[in-house]
């Protein structure tokens, strides 16, 4: 399965893990989760924050609030992992969940989970952090109805007995606890509701807010009294630049110190540039395209796979997205949980045409291919590739490019024959996606199979991390055979820094900027 | 002329009820929801419809029209369905960005059109003439997103002149208001010429220079301000185009103005934000038509408003 | 020629009319003019017409291989891509030629229709007097307050990226620049005593206003006109920059222009070609309206 990250050196890795890591040296029960070289890092002083980081987000960040309907969004999730805290986090190397605001967690029953929480903690204003805030928290994400909300359907009360114990009663088994409490940043209970909070927003991560001049620029500035490793540097500017050209001048010119999301020829050419270097690390993102099971002619299983067998995804790859995407051998990335690699559908146009007879069409036959321009990365251009592969086994595929809002509603009726799109497993657990996609009852293509229904309920209340593997393991085969989509690419995100910005280190979810030093 | 004024503001009253109500029916109108986009696909249909609710979306349209007008009346606009705070303040915060290019661009044009054209028109058919058309040309035919970018390309990477993007000090306002006033300075030079040469045989010009008065004197005093009519008119309805150029113009050079927050908003369906946004810019449409019109009575003495 | 002594005209550019005035002559030299300016906007129609049948440009079929090619570049099969190739390797030239159809289709309908809609509002208006003014007018505003990209955006999501929805989307949004000069021309017109000789006779308005204010009006309608065909292109393309213009399958010059923009530092040609077309095309349009003007305008003096 291996992963070959092209991070520079693992190091970076274990610095990463020491400043989450050096939490558990203070809890017992976290288990050991520390390489030896961490404990050899830990022995360092770190020094005081010092400098400016300049980073220029691909996205606006819309708002500020983690837990209101934009909290799915990258921007507003990069913000709040720097200015908010949850209760554990993701190591996303070793996909085990580290400590933060709580230190130990255990489940003495099936559907209670108990969390204890770190002394100490205290909000950028001073007042301290308990379990009532934490309590206030997650229930605003469920009255709000946000995206997040869903991954808490199960939840029956949250109790908060004292300061610093949090217990959680779930109605049925909730194999996804952890990854969802990484999702939950915690805000202050008292201030949360008050009108203008999110001008300003107060949490108790590592930086706090000091302005926010909307379309323009986020500013932060490291908070002196954080309970945790403090960051390398002094100020974080987040500056919005939305336009390509101008965003990488502003990188060469050094207006700005990161970027990422950049375009494959562009991220091609910033490789050559003074002053700039590349690093490009695999993402929970992905690109994949749907047929519309209910619909002729994708109502036969040949039909789709021919539509797999026309493409050159190879070609693809090398021309369109070079240094941004590799092949997909899986329904769902290879850096997400539950990923188990399947048999490689090859480029054979001739077979294409062949499973198009089988199946009927030996004429090919007509149909329309949705998609939003914010889909992705090098989009349209896979658009037009894609039209001219199946165009070249007799399928005639029209371009039905529409705005975000219309191509929702299309997507979310079934109202389509084929959709192009990218998706993110923000959990970076497979039951993010696949449970709420590619069930009977999600209905979202039109796919119904009982046994992978009963595949990815059994993985979602198993808190056996081993057996939801298995499960995922029959659920992505039965997937992948059965054609329900055609997976392509997975993407890797490249990042552009200037020399000077040391200590980054990628991930495949969202980038963070805690560990990041400047030297100019 | 006081009478005109109190029509006038009646009409205006109108025309901004009128703007409204056909920008908060329309947009309701047209396919796509708020709640489901901010739902995602992520959502279940209970929450958008539990999102629909809070945002008072799932109100027959008669009522939400008669509650927004409501509050509208005492100056309550609505929460921005996005943005987490009042839409009067997403608007707000951004109308000083835009009014600054805006007037900076406007400013820049008429201060190099009205001199080029002055001496386009009297320099008839010279070579000098040949050269100012020429000049004002290669603005109103490039379209401004490909200058903008090339300007960034040349001043901001290659000559480290002046800032690639945002706002900030004047070095920041320079590129984006060029990009800007380039369309409109090609369209009014032509029109300052175009206007002067026709009104310099007009017979009272030729009275005037009958008079023994020379040319000078003449131009300005008679002809001028008869030749700006059609000027003004232009420059007055550019102000409505170059909203259209600041949208692209604000996206290119990240100018935090009211152009992207209305196209943001109307691609995320943010009623109230674009309500507002609609309100202010007509506003000032009918703040600039009313200078407009008034210009043209101090302008022609013989256009009279009864 | 003129019987006076010819005068540097930089010196002095004002005729005295007083003097022995030439009247207007369509001479050699106007009629040499509008024939020259004439000749880049017939060529433009005819590479328009006819140019994608003789570089047929396939819509659908992308060649990877050969992807950002530079102008000149000899392609695998042996053709020679005289512009270069785009993103995904299609032929450049196949491309603008292409999109002049679209660009010349969209400027020419565009402006025809908006010149209609100015023409009878801006004269009704500046005829009807004040009540009739008053309420046209106030259209004209509350048709202004829509941004044109308010209207774009919702008019590309009822109906759907089309060349018939930027051609609505223009023309609505530009018809107020032809009524506020037809109306302003009318106004001083209608004041002027001729006029008002004809009303006092008796005449009827149709005829009076077809006779006597229509054909002033026209005049600088139509150099409004050609200056609004090159705009309605850029503003054209601005739409294909906010993803609201031509149809990918149709592509305009706006749309390859927009498309290429991230490649002006590499692939130039993308966005430069199209562009270079563009703008002589904008440029020959408003020059031959300058001369059209010119040779229309009975008052002219030429030399």
């Amino acid at each position: 399965m291996g992963h070959t990250y092209t991070v520079e050196g693992n190091q970076g890795m274990t610095r990463r893990r020491f400043v989450r890591g050096t939490l558990t040296l203070a809890a017992s029960a976290a288990g050991a989760r520390m390489l030896p070289g961490a404990l050899a890092a830990a022995a360092a002083p770190p020094s005081a924050p010092a400098g400016e980081l300049k980073v220029s987000l691909p996205a606006r960040i819309v708002a500020l609030d983690p837990l209101g309907p934009q909290a799915a969004e990258e921007p507003v999730r990069i913000v709040a992992a720097h200015v908010f805290d949850s209760l554990v986090v993701r190591d996303t190397k070793t996909r085990r969940y580290l400590p933060s605001v709580a230190t130990k967690w255990e489940s003495p029953d099936p559907t209670t989970w108990v969390f204890t929480l770190r002394s100490g903690v205290k909000f950028h204003d001073g007042t301290p952090l308990g379990a009532r805030d934490v309590k206030a928290s997650l229930e605003r994400m469920l009255r709000l109805r946000g995206p997040f909300a869903p991954l808490w359907a199960a939840v029956d009360t949250v109790e908060a007995p004292n300061d610093g114990t949090v217990r959680i009663k779930t109605k049925t088994p909730l194999g996804t606890m952890l990854a969802n409490a990484s999702l939950l940043s915690i805000l202050p209970a008292d201030k949360m509701e008050q009108p203008g909070f999110f001008n300003r927003p107060v949490g108790s991560g590592p930086f706090r807010v000091v302005s926010y001049r909307p379309d323009n620029e986020l500013a932060l500035e490291a908070n002196p009294g954080y309970w945790g490793m403090p960051p390398g540097v002094r100020t974080l500017r987040f500056r919005d630049i939305p336009e390509i050209a101008a965003r990488v001048t502003a990188l060469i010119t050094g207006e700005i110190d990161l970027t990422f999301a950049l375009p494959p020829d562009q991220l091609a050419a910033l490789e050559k540039q003074k002053g700039v270097q590349i690093v490009a690390t695999p993402s929970y993102r992905y690109y994949f395209i749907w047929m519309n099971v209910k619909r002729d002619p994708f109502t036969d299983k040949r039909v789709r796979q021919a539509m797999i067998y026309a493409l050159d995804i190879d070609t693809m790859i090398k021309s369109l997205m070079k240094g941004i995407a590799r092949r997909m051998t899986c329904p769902i990335p290879s850096t997400v949980f539950g990923y188990s690699p399947q048999r490689a559908y090859t480029y054979d146009p001739r077979k294409a045409r062949e499973l198009l007879a089988a199946g009927g069409r030996p004429n090919g036959f007509e149909v329309t291919m949705i998609w939003n321009p914010d889909s992705g990365p090098q989009d349209r251009e896979l658009a037009q590739a894609l039209i001219s592969y199946w165009n070249a086994i007799g399928v005639r595929v029209k371009d039905g490019q529409a705005e975000r809002p219309q191509w929702l509603e299309r997507l979310l009726k079934l109202d389509w024959d084929m959709d192009l799109q990218t998706n993110g497993v923000v959990t970076g657990d497979a039951d993010f996606v696949l449970r709420r996609l590619y069930t009977t009852s999600a209905n979202r293509m039109g796919y119904s199979s009982a046994r992978v229904d009963q595949l990815l309920n059994d993985a979602a209340a198993t808190v056996d991390q081993n057996k939801r593997k298995l499960f995922y393991a029959q659920a992505n085969e039965i997937i992948w055979d059965d054609a329900v989509g055609i997976y392509p690419f997975e993407l890797v995100q490249g990042y552009a820094y200037r020399t000077g910005v040391q200590g980054f280190i990628p991930s495949p979810s969202f980038p963070t900027f805690t560990t990041v030093t400047v030297k100019r | 002329m006081s009478g005109y004024l109190a029509g006038r503001l009646a009409y205006s009253i109108f025309v901004l009820w009128g703007a409204i109500t056909i920008v908060f029916v329309t947009v309701r109108v047209v396919p796509g929801d708020p709640a489901q986009l901010m739902v995602g696909a992520q959502g279940t249909r209970q929450d958008v419809e539990a999102l629909r609710h809070r945002f008072g979306l799932d109100r027959p349209l008669p009522v939400q029209y008669g509650g927004y007008l409501a509050e509208a009346v005492r100056l309550n606009f609505g929460q921005s369905l996005r943005l987490e705070q009042p839409a009067v303040d997403a608007v707000i915060q951004r109308i000083p960005a835009t009014a600054l290019l805006a007037l900076g661009a406007m400013t820049l044009a008429v201060a190099i059109s009205l001199p080029l054209g002055i001496i386009a028109a009297m320099a008839r058919s010279s070579i000098l003439d040949r050269a100012v058309s020429a000049v004002s040309l290669v603005g109103q035919s490039v379209p401004n997103f490909w200058l903008g970018i090339m300007f960034i390309l040349i001043f901001a990477r290659t000559l480290r002149w002046l800032p690639s993007a945002g706002i900030g000090g004047a070095e920041h306002l320079i590129l984006p208001a060029v990009s800007l006033a380039l369309l409109v300075i090609g369209v009014l030079t032509r029109l300052v010429r175009s206007g002067l040469v026709d009104i310099i045989h007009e017979d009272y010009v030729r009275t005037a220079y009958a008079k023994g008065l020379s040319v000078r004197p003449v131009i300005v005093r008679h002809a001028l301000p008869n030749a700006l009519i059609p000027v003004v008119t232009v420059a007055g309805l550019q102000l409505g185009h170059l909203l259209a150029g600041a949208v692209v113009v604000e996206t290119v050079f990240a100018w935090p103005g009211v152009g992207r927050l209305l196209v943001d908003a109307i691609s995320n369906r943010d009623y109230p934000v674009v309500q507002v946004a609609v309100l202010f810019i007509t506003a000032g449409f009918i703040l600039v038509n009313l200078l407009v019109d008034l210009s043209y009575a101090y302008l022609d003495p013989r256009i009279r408003y009864r | 020629m003129s019987s006076s002594p010819p005068l540097p005209a930089a010196a002095a550019p004002f005729r005295p009319p007083g003097a022995a005035a030439p009247r207007y002559r369509r001479g050699r030299r106007m009629r040499a003019r509008l024939l020259a300016w004439s000749t880049p906007l017939a060529v433009f129609v005819a590479v328009a017409a006819l140019g994608p049948a003789l570089v047929p440009y396939d819509p659908v079929t992308v060649r990877l291989g050969e992807r950002l090619k530079p102008p000149g570049a000899v392609l695998e099969h042996g053709a020679k891509a005289w512009l270069g190739t785009d993103q995904v390797g299609k032929d450049l030239l196949a491309q603008v030629l292409q999109g002049a159809r679209i660009s010349l289709f969209v400027s020419v309908t565009t402006v025809i229709a908006a010149g209609l809609i100015g023409l009878v509002t801006g004269v009704g208006a500046g005829y009807a007097g004040r009540t009739t003014d008053a309420l046209l007018m106030r259209l004209a505003d509350l048709q202004l307050a829509f941004p044109s990209i308010l209207l774009a955006i919702l008019i590309a999501a009822v109906l759907g990226p089309s060349i018939a929805n930027v051609i609505i989307t223009l023309s609505v949004t530009r018809w107020v620049t032809f009524a506020r000069v037809a109306r302003a021309s009318t106004l001083v017109t209608k004041e002027r005593e001729f006029v008002m000789a004809a009303h006092a006779t008796g005449a009827r308005v149709a005829r009076l206003v077809g006779r006597h204010i229509v054909p002033f009006a026209v005049t600088p309608l139509i150099v409004v006109a050609t200056v609004e065909m090159g705009l309605v292109i850029l503003a054209e393309a601005s739409l294909s920059f906010l993803g609201l213009g031509a149809p990918p399958d149709h592509p305009s010059w706006g749309l390859i222009i927009a498309n290429g923009r991230n490649y002006l530092s590499s692939a130039w040609w993308i966005s430069t070609m199209p562009g270079i077309a563009l703008s002589l095309v904008v440029i020959a349009i408003g020059q031959f309206g300058d001369t059209l003007r010119d040779y229309l305008d009975p008052r002219t003096v030429s030399e």
